[in-house]
């Protein structure tokens, strides 16, 4: 590696010679503290010459032209630019970094200064994201910044990544957006907070039109950082989490699950099964066997998990070579108990080491490479069973099935499928499953100025190859398990039903493997002519992605894109803006023919701050802007080739002869539609910036308006009669939807003379979308027409409550829909033919992704110490609660678990006041009429989280000097301190009918940051 | 500049390489991608296009989950068993929660069609096949079988539906397809079923390497039961379903007057079949001796005889998971009814139970059958009864040995890897199999299904391979009785009912029964000897007996009580489900 870095110097250091030198010196100090910045970048403009200041804060710098710009740059300071002008002593004041509209903002392939965009994009401070300390950076985005919606619904770990949606669904086929990291697609999760140098998320057609084809959803820009002159940085970082699980399953003891099976049974008319002696055996556990009484879900949870974050990186460089490396280790634990007669771990446990190396040579003045190497490693353990699994067995398991063990010291298990085996073996005695991730990535770019052609033009060319490689390791076994059946009457003997034998420790694995190569080829052209600033871009990229490990040949051939894409910006003075960008790629997805698409959008922008006859001094900047154009979303769900009408071949077979061999058998597979293609999406944007009150007040806000056509569907109108298998039916870029809304954003930022920093921020997301045409056959009332409805609506029965009388139901439409009786819910309806049946059924609720969502962020500093909260909200959203476990013995009386909420607040036959109950009678048997979606079950899923706190200290230079530090701080966060919601039984994150989800973790944080 | 000029060429050639070939880039497409005429053109791929036909056929012995082709929710949707698994489709049906929305829980209308458009498809292409005429006129015969087959598994749960000769295209005008009547709807059926007997005239019994086909008997058998139906109540003259018309030229799509000559029509077809079968070596099952184990065997010995249309299910092994107890970590969710159960005669042939008072709880027994339910046995009877049962079963017809597992009675000697010890039912409260020692899956009734379940299966040892059967010659016999008794009069109908009694072990019918009696006793018949088959939900329904016979509660023992087998309690007690 040095002997290629040195080859590649030398004939760069060479040409330095060529140029006549003059010298300039100076000291950099800070305007805040009014102390010397150690370390602060001095560099020539748009050269390879620079040097960083010394412990006084002093540079001393050899130029090659006298005329030229000096860029001074440290690390949390504006970045200045000074004419030398053939002074040989420049001192320099640098301002703490605040966002600037001077800042250049990564765009899509390239940047651009703020003050000049005219797009709607926004960009987060990498340190914003930090606060929220996960080890998915998903987390973190939601309520960050305008425009994004998340939903975290899982907390286990290794999968507790958040849902991201930009602007809302804009598309219910696949409404994913673009995340491309250093340019190229990449998973968000594997990124480290602290590699992140910038943060862009693109929202409008403007903005992401460029991306073609695949911008329609918005895109995630994630630069990582990389070096600066200067001598060798050393920053570590480390975080130290206690996890605390939060609303695990609250499910009833065994004496309440047995007085609900007595009080099932009185409602059916039956022979109650417990006496009164019974009931008291299970709540005073005197006959654990006989009468288990079992708390599974604290048999097989605990409270407490950890979690660590550990960073290291190094940054630098000189005229020549620039590099940040950068190593991390991340591990967080999972909450599941262990059996600790094993020396194994079963419990999960989520580790990530992150090793990173972005690497710049000056090669010569014009030309640079940069190689940008990184390697994630994922090392995960889980039980022997998957959470999902454990989670719905904890439903379905009741505390009186039976014991966790036997008299005989087996393990207690049940006949019935379903609880065979107990919550509490699967945890601890099924074996382990281990995963292995590795992610390979490599980027190698090149960047000439062409300025021997022309100033102001730059080719640039990038090459990536990623590679990813995941093995599985399942070691599963299973316990001896027995249902335990009390004395034989006549020997005493203790009798068991066997329900298991004994397994071995197995052996399984399996494979996965992909890759993907990417690149482009960037020709840049940023040149200003008196007032007219002119900019363009002309590219073109190319990517195949491919499953190396794939099930079939369809699946193994590459998946291809290229693309050309191309913008051109003028400004006047900075004050009257116009951009045109386009993308034209294609997809090998469609057929030719239908394979390409051009995709425009044009915006403008106008400043009238700048404009001369501008008087309001306290609005010291406004920009009004708007775009319009298309953008494409080729990610039309997971067939291949639907152009294609294709033969399965090994369709399901069938048993012929006496010793029935099965032969092959061949189908139809999908019918081809030849015609299919991208969906299109129309976006208008309009928006205004403005900066108040000399800048401490900035605000900015969005309309947005999008109108996505052929989103390519199923046909859905095909009767079944036309016989085509399951999932056969042909596409059709049939699907129409909108989606609008408004985003925006508030941030009041001053330091006061004092020395106090406050900042205080608020955001908000609203999106609406609106099912335009989706292919539905039209239904027989309006009501219940899915055009015009959100998309990931339900259909469901409005609930007037429970019938409290006979008379209530005699004097009440007849119900169609399974027995019911007093106590049951009571229906509305909707047609007024006296019946309640499907008909009756409506869209009820708001989908389950918010269509709200908002963040409120507060920082004080004062003299080292810093406090800073971060809250977020989601409104507009409903949960489905029905579901096995809020729905007695679901499964059949008396199977399934009951969770108290459904039990605290039932209805109870012959109690003197029913009036506030909230869930209908038990019954002796499943419940058709209960167990409808309707709009009984549905709760506001709206809430409230403080999702971040964090209280730090800086410490001051006489404390970090003394160890030979350059910077020192410690600091206290927590996640999850506090929620506001209406569910109170799980995560108001949690998916529809959920319970039986992983449940999400308060984290409280150590943490301390050292800088050499 | 040398150097730069250097970097140019290297950077140009390496621009312009990417750039190169881009049409071309995106053309992938998969290697070998089939068509359907080339399906065609090869002998085997038609072969194989035809097999997948056979694969939509449902797993009948499923009678527990919905969905997929495992989907027969109508044997515990009708009086003869209940599911004890609370989820089972079969529940909708008895609550009156079958509505639009969860119709689509059985397959039955769209898996019916997917195989129809493949069958439509194969009969459009099969001449293109280079193969010999021979191998063509077979296969067009199974798929003509197959074509029927499906279509009048959706006419015998939906009645008139559209009737499909030819596949559809995407774009066709789907809503130009209507509802045929089901005059026209059985006629199609069996013009393809005579298409098929002719195809298939020569091949009268399968190869050992082909059984599993559809044979010259299985569309002669369907063709008989088609025609039953259509000449049934339901289909002949019944007004009820009067409004039931097309909604575009007002056409009944059920005849609104009965004609007679439809049950002439199905005694032909019954007698047809019965006679090409005796012709070419079918016959009613009798390779036992025993009577109990020779109806038993009938569902066991795999492509028999008396087997005239079924599927080879392998080691399908979900239905013996639901038919054996709980203590042999089994489902025990096929419960027979109490009603089933005290349908079975007297091995004299009386009627042990002749009606029921207080709402069906206590029943009123025929003093002259021998019948009593109070007390327990001293007497056994190998391969009936051991000492100590309910006296109520003892002395019954041997069918009810064969079919229904009841507490006390032996079942299996090798219930578990570890156990060899002969098993005896526990399903009181606290025995082995009870209530007490289940989960939400418990023998509901006191009884489990034993017809259809091989003993030799081993939960987690050994599964048999087996078959499940449509159509047997057994039914064709009562199908001719039916019909004849109408069309021609109870005295021709004797011999087809006493065959099937005989075979069975028991007495002639007594003579001189009248057409409404000979009627009574050949549905009752049906009722036994077809019980758990999939006949007794559409045979109540075809002869609108349906609101006196699916209409009311089920019984069972009392599961709730009991400590032993002869503590009286489990038995000698009917409770409502």
């Amino acid at each position: 590696m040095i002997g290629i870095l040195t080859l590649l110097l030398c004939p760069g250091q060479a040409y330095a010679q060529q140029f006549q030198t003059f010298k300039v010196s100076g000291s950099v100090t800070a305007s805040d503290t009014h102390e010397p910045i150690i370390a602060a970048g001095v560099q020539m403009k748009a050269s390879n010459i620079g040097t960083v200041t010394d412990i006084n804060g002093d540079y001393s710098l050899l130029v090659t032209d006298p005329e030229g710009i000096l860029t001074i740059s440290a690390v949390g300071y504006k970045t200045v630019f000074i004419k030398i002008a053939k002074r040989a002593r420049i001192d320099v004041v640098l301002d703490p970094d605040v966002e600037s509209l001077e800042d250049a903002v990564v765009v899509g392939y390239g940047t651009q200064k703020k003050a000049t965009i005219t797009g709607s994009l926004t960009t987060v401070d990498a340190k914003v994201l930090q606060k929220t300390v996960s080890p998915s950076l998903s987390n973190a985005l939601g309520g960050a910044m305008p425009g994004v919606i998340t939903r975290q619904s899982s907390g286990e770990p290794g999968y507790d990544g958040a849902t991201i949606l930009i602007r809302g669904l804009g598309t219910w086929v696949d409404a994913s957006p673009l995340i491309l990291i250093d340019g190229v697609e990449r998973s968000i999760d594997n990124v480290n907070p602290e590699e992140i140098e910038s943060f862009s998320i693109l929202k409008d057609a403007s903005a992401t039109a460029v991306y073609g084809m695949r911008g329609a959803n918005g895109v995630i820009l994630i630069t990582t950082k990389k070096g600066t002159v200067g001598k060798p940085k050393v920053t570590f970082r480390t975080e130290q989490t206690h996890l605390r699980g939060l609303r695990f399953p609250d499910y009833i003891k065994g004496w309440e699950f047995a007085n609900l099976m007595n009080e099932a049974c009185q409602v059916g008319g039956v022979t109650i099964p417990w006496a009164d002696e019974q009931i008291e055996a299970f709540r005073d556990g005197s006959d654990p066997y006989n009468y288990p009484s079992v708390d599974w879900t604290n048999e097989v949870l605990k409270k407490d998990a950890f979690q660590s974050i550990n960073n290291l990186s190094v940054s630098g460089g000189n005229d020549a070579v620039r590099y940040y490396v950068s190593v991390g280790f991340t591990s967080q634990s999972g909450l599941f108990k262990e059996d600790p007669t094993y020396d194994y771990r079963t419990n999960s446990l989520a580790q990530r080491y992150n090793f990173r190396s972005n690497i710049d040579v000056n090669l010569t003045k014009n030309l640079s490479l940069y190689l940008g190497l990184a390697e994630i490693v994922r090392d995960q353990t889980y039980p022997g069973t998957s959470a999902s699994t454990i989670f719905s067995r904890l439903r379905t398991t009741s505390p009186i099935s039976y014991p966790i063990r036997n008299p005989n010291g087996t393990f207690g298990g049940g006949a019935t499928s379903y609880e065979q085996i107990s919550p509490y073996v699967l945890v601890t005695n099924s074996g382990f499953i281990k995963q292995f991730r590795t992610t390979a990535q490599g980027t190698f770019g090149a960047k000439w100025d062409l300025v021997f052609i022309t100033p102001g033009l730059q080719l640039e060319g990038n090459f990536s190859y990623d590679h990813y490689y995941y093995s599985e390791v399942t070691r599963s076994k299973r316990p001896e398990i027995n249902k335990y059946i009390g004395p034989d009457p006549v020997t005493g003997e203790d009798r068991y039903n066997r329900i298991a034998d004994e397994t071995a420790m197995g052996y399984s694995i399996g494979h996965s493997a992909n890759r993907t190569y990417y690149y482009d080829i960037r020709l840049n052209y940023n040149r200003s002519f008196n007032n007219h600033n002119i900019g363009a871009l002309a590219m073109f990229n190319r990517r195949d992605y491919m499953k190396l490990s794939a099930g079939s040949s369809i699946a193994n051939l590459p998946y291809r894109r290229q693309g050309w894409a191309g913008r051109f910006t003028y400004n006047y003075k900075q004050k009257y803006l116009f951009d045109f960008n386009f993308g034209y790629n294609g997809s090998e997805n469609f057929a030719r023919g239908h394979r390409y698409g051009f995709f425009p959008a044009w915006s403008a922008g106008w400043v009238p701050s700048l404009e001369e006859w501008w008087k309001i001094g306290w609005i010291n900047h406004l920009k009004l802007r708007g775009s319009f154009g298309y953008v494409g979303n080729d990610a039309v769900g997971g067939e291949r080739f639907f152009y294609l009408s294709n033969v399965n071949k090994t369709a399901n077979g069938y048993k012929f002869g006496d010793s029935q061999i099965t032969l092959n058998g061949m189908s139809e597979d999908l019918l081809g539609s030849p015609n299919a293609t991208w969906e299109v999406s129309r976006k208008t944007d309009v928006g205004v910036d403005m900066e108040l009150f000399k800048r401490i007040l900035r605000i900015s806000a969005d309309y947005f308006y999008e109108y996505r056509d052929r989103i390519l569907l199923q046909r859905a109108t095909i009767p079944d009669i036309m016989g085509a298998a399951y999932g056969n039916l042909p596409y059709a870029n049939i699907g129409i939807m909108s989606n609008r809304g408004v985003d925006g954003q508030i941030e009041l930022t001053d330091r006061k003379k004092s020395g106090l920093f406050y900042s205080i921020r608020a955001n908000f997301t609203y999106a609406r979308n609106k099912i335009i045409e989706d292919d539905t056959a039209h239904a027989l009332y309006d009501y219940q027409n899915s055009r015009g409805t959100y998309a990931n609506s339900w259909l469901g029965y409005v609930a007037l409550g429970l019938f409290q009388s006979q008379e209530e139901i005699d004097n009440s439409p007849k119900q169609e829909l399974g027995s019911y009786t007093v106590g049951d819910i009571k229906y509305k309806d909707l047609n007024g033919d006296d019946v309640i049946n499907a008909y009756d059924r409506t869209w009820i609720g708001h989908p389950r992704n918010p269509q709200l969502m908002y963040g409120i962020g507060l920082t004080l500093a004062y003299k080292g110490f810093d406090i800073s909260l971060n809250f977020t909200g989601a409104a507009l959203t409903d949960i489905l609660l029905g579901a096995n476990s809020m729905w007695p013995f679901a499964l059949d009386y008396p199977g399934y678990n009951v969770l108290r909420e459904y039990y605290d607040n039932r209805f109870i036959p012959g109690a003197a006041d029913n009036s506030n109950a909230k869930y209908p009678v038990v019954h002796n048997g499943t419940s058709s009429n209960n167990y409808q979606t309707s709009t009984l079950y549905q709760r506001d899923g709206s809430y409230l989280k403080l999702k971040a706190a964090e209280i730090g200290y800086n410490f001051s230079k006489r404390v970090y000097s003394k160890i030979g530090a350059e910077s020192l701080r410690i600091f206290l966060n927590g996640n999850n301190l506090f929620w506001l919601d209406n569910i109170k039984i799980m995560d108001p994150e949690s998916n529809n009918l959920g319970s039986a989800t992983y449940p999400t973790q308060r984290g409280i944080t150590f943490g301390v940051q050292l800088g050499f | 500049m040398k150097k730069i000029s250097l970097y140019t060429i290297v950077f140009i050639i390496g621009a312009l390489s990417t750039i190169t070939s881009c049409e071309k880039f995106l053309d992938m497409s998969p290697d070998e991608n089939l068509t359907i005429e080339d399906v065609f053109a090869n002998r085997n791929y038609t072969r194989d296009f035809l097999t997948h036909i056979y694969s939509w056929n449902p797993s009948e012995v499923n009678m527990a989950d919905d969905g997929g082709s495992y989907r027969n929710p109508f044997v515990a949707g009708s009086d003869e068993m209940e599911c004890a698994y609370g989820k089972a489709y079969a529940h909708q049906i008895n609550s009156g929660g079958w509505n639009p929305t969860d119709i689509s829980r059985t397959k039955i209308w769209p898996e019916s069609y997917m195989a129809l458009r493949k069958v439509n498809m194969f009969l459009e292409h099969v001449d293109d096949c280079p193969t010999t005429e021979i191998e063509i006129r077979h296969w067009k015969g199974e798929a003509y079988f197959l074509r029927a087959w499906f279509h009048f598994l959706v006419f015998r749960t939906y009645g008139p539906i559209p009737v499909l000769d030819h596949s559809l295209n995407p774009e066709d005008d789907m809503l130009s397809i209507r509802r045929s009547d089901v005059e026209t709807v059985v006629k199609f059926i069996c013009d393809d079923c005579d298409r098929a007997a002719e195809c298939l005239a020569d091949f009268n019994r399968w190869p050992s390497t082909d059984t599993g086909r559809a044979l010259r008997m299985s569309a002669l058998g369907l063709k008989s039961r088609a025609l039953l139906y259509l000449a049934s109540p339901l289909y002949n003259g019944d007004t009820l379903l009067a409004e039931l018309k097309d909604p575009v030229d007002g056409s009944n799509l059920i005849p609104q007057t009965a004609d007679a000559s439809k049950w002439a029509k199905a005694a032909e077809a019954a007698k047809e079949c019965i006679r090409v079968a005796k012709a070419t070596g079918f016959g009613l099952y009798r390779k036992n001796e025993d009577p109990v184990l020779n109806y038993q065997y009938i569902f066991l010995d795999n492509w028999n005889e008396e087997i005239l249309w079924a599927k080879n299910i392998g080691t399908y092994s979900h239905h013996l998971l639901c038919s054996d107890p709980v203590s042999f970590g089994c489902y025990a969710i096929y419960d027979p009814t109490q009603e089933i159960v005290d349908a079975y005669e007297m091995e004299d042939g009386s009627t042990p139970i002749i009606g029921y008072t207080n709402n069906g709880l206590t029943p009123i027994i025929n003093p002259s059958s021998g019948y009593v339910e109070a007390g327990f046995t001293e007497e056994s009877y190998e391969g009936r009864w051991e000492k100590g049962v309910s006296n109520m079963y003892t002395h019954r017809e041997p069918r009810f040995y064969a079919s229904i597992n009841f507490a006390g009675s032996l079942w299996k000697t090798t219930r578990a890897s570890n156990w060899t010890k002969p098993h005896y039912n526990e399903f009181w409260f606290t025995g082995m199999d009870g209530k007490n020692n289940a989960g939400s899956d418990y023998c509901k009734t006191g009884y489990l299904l034993k017809k259809m379940h091989n003993p030799s299966f081993i939960k987690g040892t050994y599964i048999p391979l087996q078959t499940s059967i449509y159509i047997r010659l057994g039914e064709i016999y009562l199908n001719a009785a039916e019909a004849i008794n109408e069309s021609e009069g109870p005295a021709n109908a004797y011999p087809y009912v006493n065959e099937i009694r005989n075979r069975a072990g028991l007495p002639n019918l007594p003579e001189g029964l009248n057409k409404d009696e000979m009627r009574d006793r050949i549905k009752h018949e049906r009722r036994i000897e077809l019980a758990f088959e999939t006949h007794r939900f559409f045979d109540t329904r075809r002869w609108l007996d349906g609101p006196e016979t699916q209409g009311t509660p089920i019984h069972s023992m009392n599961i709730y009580a009991g400590t032993a087998l002869n503590d009286g309690t489990l038995a000698n007690f009917r409770g409502i489900m």
